[in-house]
């Protein structure tokens, strides 16, 4: 470590997911001088929703259309939950928080503040959503009022299917109807993948030209068209308006599955405009050392193979994520958390980590594994204290939640990150 | 789409590959495809697709690889690795399979003459008078027309000038 370049900061953030992110917003919001440490995160696959809280009780598959009613429930059944620790204030806070931090970054993002949204997915199943991107406005108010309504495709394209969207939805969704062209400029390969090359295409507008001369001939009675989301990287918003002053009638985008558009924009907005902050991120960047300073704040060794870098802070934000994120790690026995080693609340074998059906409606006892924190999101050591006076954990390592099954990812990874970061600063103001 | 010829597997070649130093890591890849949708090259050329080199080097295809010239393509931008969300430094990783395809004879010709060029010349253009007039005209410095240190390298450093 001592051969290595130091950085001095407040605050050093682990993660590059969305809890990694919107905990680096907001500490450079409050003024907190931040690093940020991580790989890629799995924000280049997501859908581009914002889920707030959709299933709970997730045996029961109850889905939630009012999610601070859910909220209320879930908080009720499950004390532990992360949420009950946020409560309803903070969490409505961090979202406003959010979605400003966002617009400002170039996405505005849309929801209604006190119901959840529905919107198509890629496999043409409708999910219960708290906002989604502006460019997919049109595709909720289409399917909420059952709308004549074309879905285009391109050819090439083999993990977007317009027709199997429509295929699904036709009994609920009669005057849906499908098509499928030419993607431009791509004649001359075989396989088209969605992702910021396809997106960047559209950006020229001889590309865009061509597009639309393709699709206006199959919109005829149509009253919206939608697409699968590649209208550009950075000047999306331009893009749809110009979509449909030529077509005529309102355009939306379609999430994909990963690699999405979405979730690329997503991740470079929160890139790019943390930068614009001074929040400070060394590419692909894992923590390969860590020690304690001598003002009680900690030492981190960091680089991608070898020590590059040493961080000095006062405080950890641990926003590692779980097993794909790599801030869990299950050995041989024991479900553990890769950097401090803390207690990881779990089955008390690996006997119990899973039920005996995979698709099992409770979830699996392994999903609900993950750090206990007490109301400062410090998590705990085996005496139950804080584990280290300014280390805060957020998203989703923390324990006693489902975020898959109870569709409340970023919900929890954004509330989360906000009491961590004013956990943070309370304590250390 | 072709069928994947297995009978043609060779199952060393994937140890061999994690044992050069940072390949190790190529197998931890889950074929999510993020690196081929922000590949500039497979926009124009699809036949070079990150993600389908990095399958054929799992399955062993140590031929299809060595023998196709797509490896070539790789402009090392980096931008596959910037995305990668397993971390594959997948540009070294090309790197990894250009050296093996030279240590088994398969570099395509025109990377051959270039390694010849500075081998013999020290650079893979050869400067004269001629380039050092041209220049000269456009108020630029002569350049020096051999490279001895250069060459120097490729011959186990016998005749390389040192520095005082």
């Amino acid at each position: 470590m001592s051969t290595s370049k130091i950085i001095e900061c407040q605050l050093a953030i682990i993660g590059r997911g969305m809890a990694g992110m919107a905990s680096a917003f907001f500490a450079a919001n409050r003024g907190i001088s931040t690093v940020q440490i991580g790989i890629t995160g799995e924000i280049i696959f997501a859908s581009g929703f914002l889920d707030l809280m959709g299933v709970h009780p997730v045996e029961e598959k109850k889905s939630w259309r009012d999610p601070w009613a859910g909220i209320d429930a879930l908080i009720r059944d499950i004390p532990n939950h992360p949420y009950a620790r946020v409560k309803k204030k903070g969490i409505r806070a961090a979202f406003e928080e959010a979605l400003s931090f966002l617009k400002e970054a170039g996405l505005p993002y849309y929801r209604r503040k006190e119901r959840n949204l529905e919107m198509i997915t890629p496999l043409g199943k409708v999910k219960r959503t708290y906002c989604v991107p502006q460019t997919m406005l049109s595709g909720v108010r289409a399917l909420e009022e059952k709308r004549p309504c074309l879905l285009v495709g391109f050819r090439g394209l083999n993990d977007f299917s317009a027709r199997q969207i429509v295929a699904t939805l036709q009994d609920k969704w009669p005057d849906l109807r499908a098509t499928r062209i030419s993607f431009p400029d791509a004649g001359h390969v075989s396989e088209l993948f969605t992702g910021e090359i396809m997106a960047q295409t559209l950006e020229l507008s001889k590309n865009r030209k061509k597009l639309i001369q393709a699709v206006c001939p199959h919109v005829k009675n149509a009253q919206a068209v939608g697409m699968p989301a590649i209208f550009g990287m950075y000047r999306t918003q331009e893009i749809v308006k110009e979509l449909e002053e030529k077509i005529g009638v309102p355009v939306f985008e379609i999430p994909t599955m990963p690699v999405s558009v979405p979730g690329l924009r997503l991740n470079d907005a929160f890139a790019r405009h943390l930068s614009l902050k001074g929040v400070r991120h060394f590419s692909q960047s894992r923590v390969l050392e860590v020690g304690r300073g001598s003002n009680g704040g900690f030492v981190l060794g960091i680089g991608n193979k070898t020590t590059e870098y040493t961080v000095r802070a006062k405080g950890i934000i641990l926003a590692s994520g779980r097993f794909w994120g790599r801030g869990l790690y299950a050995d041989r026995r024991r479900i553990r958390e890769a950097i401090f080693d803390l207690p990881v609340y779990q089955p008390r074998d690996r006997k119990g980590w899973h039920r005996e059906d995979f698709l099992d409606s409770r979830g699996h006892p392994a999903n609900r594994a993950g750090l206990e924190i007490d109301d400062s999101f410090r998590p705990l050591d085996r005496s139950d204290q804080p584990a280290f006076e300014t280390l805060f954990a957020a998203g989703s390592i923390l324990a006693h939640q489902d975020w898959m099954r109870m569709k409340c990812g970023s919900g929890l990874a954004i509330a989360t990150a906000y009491a961590a970061v004013n956990a943070f600063l309370r304590l250390n103001g | 789409m072709d069928n994947i010829k297995l009978e043609q597997s060779d199952p060393n070649f994937r140890s061999e590959l994690a044992q050069q130093p940072g390949g190790e890591i190529f197998s931890t890849c889950l074929m999510c495809r993020t690196c081929t949708a922000t590949c500039p090259i497979t926009k124009i050329n699809d036949t070079f697709n990150p993600f389908r080199i990095i399958r054929l080097a799992l399955l062993g295809l140590r031929k299809e690889i060595f023998t196709s010239d797509f490896i070539w393509l790789c402009s090392n931008c980096y931008a596959c690795q910037e995305r990668c969300p397993q971390g594959v430094n997948i540009p070294e990783f090309i790197s990894i399979l250009k050296n093996l395809a030279v240590k088994e004879g398969y570099a395509p010709a025109g990377t051959k003459a270039q390694m010849n060029f500075i081998k013999g010349e020290g650079r893979i253009y050869p400067i004269d008078e001629f380039d050092n007039k041209k220049r000269n005209k456009s108020g630029l410095p002569s350049l020096p027309t051999s490279c001895e240190v250069v060459k120097g390298l490729f011959s186990g450093g016998k005749d390389s000038e040192r520095d005082p």
